[in-house]
């Protein structure tokens, strides 16, 4: 693990070039607004041209900050006393020689340099046990080879929040999927995930206010209690509650199970119940379904199923099946599903798993054949006794959880439409092997788009999307600012437009990461538009939820607050930024397809959103116009 | 239908039971397993639809086991 960090400390020379311009530029801001106060239209572009330079500039600083670990002097408490890795050029028996000359070589990893990116890596990472007394001398000494890239003290990098849970610590699935730091950003509250599995037993580890009624396929009735421990098992990845100085913990901890039994003691069940429950969970609020079970035979009611499900907005996560070869079981293979396939550890397929072209993504399952504790680790039951106890299982089944975990987590940020979440999953996937810093060659049949990082998944849609939707905002704003000026309708910026601008745009949002969660405040990941579903309910979810989410994703409230407005004028300038703001989150939710709306079909969505950007757009323009000047 | 082979309990998905046929083929047994693994048997059952945990080929619905 510590290597692992130390790989990310080589992009540090490009974080503090990006931060020295972004300095440099906000210093330039400040010496020419003065300049620009006299002309009033030059002053619109360039907020607008800087604004672009700024959401540029802090994109990239978010690329590279995935990367980095902080910066130590052996003297810093983060740091472990008589550990230093060392970046090095090329990959030659003459630097392991040096280590070992320095000190006890615990690890020598060859590393890619991505010509693609434009950072000049190292090729060789050495990880060197030295005497704590000698360090900086031994520091200072590499520091000065010419074919040394960094060498520091290796750092403890811990994510913001640390749940209490004794046996968090065995979970290293959670940690590679990236979830200790999204946990910062949300923890799934408001969010459903059905279990289609053996049913879910009432563990002490899991609490009941999160354990919602569901559905018996076997027998017809409410009890989906759990007999065989399977279930359990999963739900635990899923939601395990976390945090409450007890067991384990798990991706997604404020969600909501829906425990649908269609599994009997023995851990099978059929084609019919399973397209049951997935039509069942669809209807009754679920808005992630995990399905870790799966065979061979291919099923129309099944297939079906699955589609009838994505129509209604629900993420279908699947387990890509235990087979050790080229071919995924059903329901995973069929269109709509997100076949999801196992590694271990280091990020390297297990060897049980199955794969193909149908697959979507990796995430951890355990691998065994790395010893019991390569397993993952969750409370579950003992099926002879019925007792909860804390078990290693390995499995596809393990690994789709992960990934319905990470889905809840995206939609509890205001990602609801299960595209844009697959999506989203996809794009922030890391490459094969990159869990225990390893170099596997990419193969889409195998990962899909590489391993999960539900971490790297949330910054986007919190960080990076925020910056976009102020830089649209800004846009329609100057548009509209410029085309009053031109008409002579207004001389001047009507004030407060610009900070009701970034309030309208959910700028609030780039602190998401910083641990909105973390505080109860996890509301603050999404922008004012998606707001209203974090406490009243996805929409899907219930009639209710679904017509405020009709409402929330409309120019409804910023039309109100410019009715309000007119008649109040020192108010107007904050009605319009608002509506601006609005509209700049309404257009990005457009073109990144990020959310679903009931009845609509999925295509029509956009249409509605963009209108609703239209029409804000059009309330932000009339709002700034008081009367005609002199 | 009735199959030859050696029982395994295999350590996936908290533990599955699978029989691997003389000529290396491997099924994936539900039903009253009352054998030990490792043992050589006899299975006597049908082959069912499949779906469940085990996800790793075809399954077949124990009725009669024997050691052989």
């Amino acid at each position: 693990m510590a290597a692992a960090a130390a790989v990310k400390s080589g992009r540090l020379q490009t974080v503090y070039w990006a931060r020295g311009t972004l300095r440099s530029t906000v210093e330039k801001m400040a010496v020419s607004s003065s300049t620009l106060r006299a002309r009033p239209a030059l002053v619109e572009r360039a907020a607008v041209a800087l604004l672009a330079l700024l959401v540029l500039l802090l994109c990239g600083l978010i690329g590279c900050g995935r990367r980095v670990v902080p910066v130590a002097t052996s003297a810093d408490p983060e740091t472990i006393p008589g550990l230093i890795d060392v970046g090095l050029e090329g990959f030659t028996a003459e630097h392991h020689a040096l280590g070992a000359r320095i000190g006890e070589v615990l690890a020598d990893e060859k590393l890619v340099d991505d010509p693609l990116d434009g950072v000049d890596e190292p090729e060789e990472l050495l990880v060197v046990r030295v005497d704590p007394s000698q360090e900086d001398a031994v520091l200072e000494e590499l520091r000065r080879r010419p074919d040394v890239h960094f060498a520091e003290p290796v750092v403890r990098v811990e994510a913001l929040w640390v749940p209490d849970d004794p046996q968090f610590a065995q979970q290293w699935h959670l940690k590679a999927a990236g979830a200790p730091s999204a946990w910062d950003s949300a923890r799934g509250a408001g969010v459903t995930v059905a279990i289609i599995d053996t049913g879910i037993a009432p563990v002490d580890d899991l609490d009941p206010a999160r354990l919602l009624g569901g559905h018996n396929f076997l027998t017809g009735g409410d009890d989906a209690a759990d007999d065989h421990g399977h279930g359990t098992h999963v739900a635990g990845t899923v939601a395990q509650t976390t945090d409450n100085g007890v067991g384990v913990a798990g991706m997604a901890p404020l969600a909501r199970l829906m425990p649908l039994k269609v599994l009997g003691a023995d851990g099978s069940g059929t084609s019919v119940g399973i397209a049951d429950a997935i039509r069942w969970a669809a209807d009754h609020g679920a808005r992630v379904l995990n399905l870790s079970l799966g065979g061979g035979a291919r099923s129309a009611a099944m297939a079906h199923a699955v589609a009838y499900a994505r129509s209604r907005g629900c993420v279908v996560v699947c387990a890509a099946g235990n087979g050790g070869g080229r071919g995924v079981s059903y329901p995973a293979a069929y269109p709509g599903a997100v076949a999801v396939s196992a590694v271990g550890p280091h990020g390297r397929l297990a060897p049980y798993s199955s794969y193909g072209p149908e697959v979507r993504i990796a995430a951890p399952g355990g691998d065994k054949s790395q010893g019991e504790e390569a397993g993952v680790l969750q409370q579950t039951i003992d099926p002879s006794s019925g007792a909860g106890v804390y078990r290693w299982f390995q499995g596809t089944s393990m690994a789709a959880p992960h990934v319905s975990g990470a889905a809840a987590l995206l939609e509890a940020a205001g990602v609801t439409d299960p595209g844009a979440v697959e999506r989203l999953l996809a794009s922030s996937a890391r490459k094969p092997g990159a869990y225990g810093g390893a170099e596997i060659a990419a193969d889409s049949d195998r990962y899909g788009a590489g391993l999960l990082d539900v971490a790297g998944a949330l910054r986007t849609a919190t960080v990076v999307w925020t910056f976009w939707r102020v830089a649209l905002a800004a846009l329609g704003a100057a548009v509209a600012l410029g085309h009053a000026r031109r008409l002579g309708q207004i001389r001047r910026t009507p004030a407060g437009l610009w900070p009701a601008l970034l309030l309208g745009a959910g700028a609030y949002t780039v602190l998401a990461p910083l641990g909105v969660a973390r505080v109860g405040l996890s509301a603050l990941a999404l922008p004012p538009a998606g707001m209203a579903q974090h406490f009243v309910g996805l929409a899907g979810t219930g009639v209710a939820a679904s017509a405020i989410a009709f409402l929330g994703w409309s120019a409804v409230l910023p039309l109100i607050v410019a009715l309000v407005a007119r008649g109040l004028p020192p108010l107007r300038g904050i009605a319009a930024g608002l509506a601006f703001g609005w509209a700049g989150v309404l257009i990005h939710a457009a073109l990144v397809r990020s959310i679903y709306l009931p009845v609509l079909p999925s295509w029509l969505a956009p249409v509605w959103l963009l209108i609703g950007a239209f029409v804000a757009w059009w309330v932000g323009r009339a709002v700034i116009v008081p009367e005609r000047l002199r | 239908m009735k199959l030859r082979g050696r029982l395994e309990r295999r350590d996936l998905e908290g533990g599955i039971w699978q029989l691997v046929t003389d000529d290396g083929q491997r099924f994936t047994l539900v039903g009253s397993i009352p054998v030990k693994a490792g043992a050589r048997v006899e299975v006597e059952g049908f082959v069912e639809e499949g779906f469940g945990i085990a996800m790793a080929g075809p399954q077949v619905r124990v009725t009669r086991m024997r050691e052989v």
